[in-house]
């Protein structure tokens, strides 16, 4: 259940600090899309130069950025715990974040692989003075949730992947030497996929469904054991292959994970008590389906990299761009609150949360992201056009978003102009 | 008088937008009973802010009613100072 004994807005950060990770993040998107509308044919590919670094501008540029911004705010509030030092860093942080990632992409773009060591650099200084940060306040605080304690498993995870990556850019500069170079690959892709994003999510969701959607709790036998297990089964995962055996069985065991995930999520999701239609809802039934069917597709055909399209795109652009359009207003809405609360009652009249963003554009943003979802599968398949297509989609996406979350952060700054004016007046007065 | 504003059913975060349209209209005399699913703890930051008094009760319909009445005015019958 949620813990709102536990919720301690007074420590959550300015407003100013998660919104800059979540504005950026669409760019990164719009970057992938070019990339992949300029090389269609490539989405077939894995290996593909173009595929390589889209596929990392989504992942770190876009989830990752989404999701390190949405934690800055959100540890404060659901654990209490104090993150000055990362607030206080975090236009750093940011900057290294949205140098680092580019920089990485053009490294792949051009097979410049020193490039892709700088860019690797920068995102590491980025991501890991942030996860120690986190995961020693969180191990500091004793006692988790299931939740909190998923969150901290994802980190840890995350921190590995990000190891495993630069051990990757080492091997590609031949400073490092391997003979599993593709098993290692195929690790590193595991550990973000079901690891950071797929475990962040899961835990994320026992916390945000029942209070988002009052959909009552999700079982408690599942919140006990899924951190635990999908920690256990993604840590044996490297072990396996440094051991050079077979990895099948904790894939497949993974793959039964999601599916179950999946299930109770969307259970979860047809049991919200309120009828209104509220597109978000159908985002995250989206993610659901898409997480669905990765894990099918990993139990019943060994396709990884089906499944791997669908978590990146279905649960790793899907769900945060659903879960934004209700944190970016909620956040601009309750700073605007806050403030105006300090001037006294109701001097100015604070817009409500859903004039911060235009009723259409959610729906149709949902619309281009589920006719982009099997465009890479049927790029697999060779379907002519599919990539083109694919990246048509995700650039009409990202600058859908773009012009959103910039609406959005302009009203806020509008409003916020009126209170500090109507402050500035009373101070005068 | 007495406004009754029964926010139990609604998602977050729209309790605490109706709760703050149920203050903003408010005529002096009036206090807000409140009918909730959980204790709206970020609300009470901002009633503090605001000058409001409020009292949590264990509710009779819902899991709690919270009564916010402004600073300065008589609390309503069975309201306990929070």
């Amino acid at each position: 259940m949620l813990n709102t004994a536990g919720l301690s807005l007074d420590q959550a950060p300015p407003v100013q600090v998660p919104l800059r990770f979540f504005l950026a993040a669409p760019f990164h998107l719009l970057m992938a899309g070019i990339i992949i509308a300029l090389t269609g044919g490539d989405l077939g590919s894995r290996w593909a130069p173009s595929i390589l670094a889209s596929v990392h501008l989504v992942a770190l540029g876009f989830m990752s950025q989404i999701m390190l911004g949405a934690l800055l705010q959100l540890l404060p509030v659901i654990a209490g715990l104090s993150l000055r030092w990362l607030e206080q860093k975090s236009f750093l942080l940011w900057l290294l974040l949205n140098l680092g990632v580019p920089l990485m992409a053009l490294g792949f773009l051009l097979g410049h692989f020193h490039l892709l060591a700088l860019g690797a650099s920068l995102v590491s200084l980025a991501a890991i003075p942030f996860i120690l940060v986190a995961l020693l306040g969180l191990l500091r605080l004793g006692t988790l949730s299931f939740t909190l304690k998923g969150i901290a498993f994802a980190l840890g995870i995350f921190l590995l992947a990000i190891c495993y990556g630069l051990f990757l850019v080492a091997v590609l500069n031949n400073w490092l030497q391997t003979d599993h170079l593709i098993d290692h690959v195929d690790t590193h892709a595991t550990l973000a996929l079901a690891g950071w994003l797929c475990l962040l999510v899961m835990s994320l969701a026992l916390q945000l469904v029942p209070l988002f959607f009052v959909t009552g709790e999700f079982p408690g036998w599942f919140g006990r054991g899924v951190a635990y297990m999908a920690l256990a089964l993604l840590l044996l995962l490297p072990l396996l292959v440094m051991m050079e055996w077979d990895r099948s069985l904790a894939l497949y065991l993974l793959a039964l994970m999601a599916l179950t995930y999946a299930t109770l999520f969307i259970r979860q999701l047809l049991r919200r008590g309120r009828k209104t239609l509220d597109p978000v809802i159908f985002y995250w039934h989206a993610a659901a389906a898409s997480l669905f069917l990765a894990g099918l597709s990993l139990l019943i055909g060994g396709q990884g990299e089906v499944a791997a399209a669908l978590v990146l795109l279905g649960v790793g652009v899907v769900m945060p761009s659903g879960t934004l359009l209700k944190i970016i207003p909620f956040l601009s809405w309750f700073q605007l609150q806050n403030r105006q609360a300090l001037l006294g009652r109701f001097v100015i009249r604070v817009p409500h949360m859903n004039s911060f963003i235009d009723a259409k554009s959610p729906w149709l943003l949902l619309i281009l992201l589920i006719l982009l979802l099997p465009g890479p599968i049927l790029a697999m398949r060779g379907i002519a056009n599919a990539g083109l297509l694919s990246g048509l989609l995700l650039m009409a996406c990202a600058l859908l978003q773009i012009r959103m979350f910039g609406g959005a952060y302009a009203l806020f700054l509008r409003t916020d102009k009126k209170i500090l004016e109507a402050q500035d007046s009373a101070g005068s007065g | 008088m007495e406004r009754i504003l029964d926010v139990s059913t609604l998602e977050a975060p729209e309790p605490l937008e109706r709760i703050l349209d149920g203050l903003a209209e408010m005529s002096p005399g009036d206090w807000l009973r409140v009918l909730h699913r959980r204790e709206p703890y970020p609300l009470y930051n901002m009633l503090r802010n605001m000058g409001y008094n409020w009292s949590a009760l264990p509710g009779t319909i819902t899991a709690i009613e919270i009564l916010i009445w402004p600073e300065g005015q008589e609390p309503p019958p069975g309201a306990e100072l929070c």
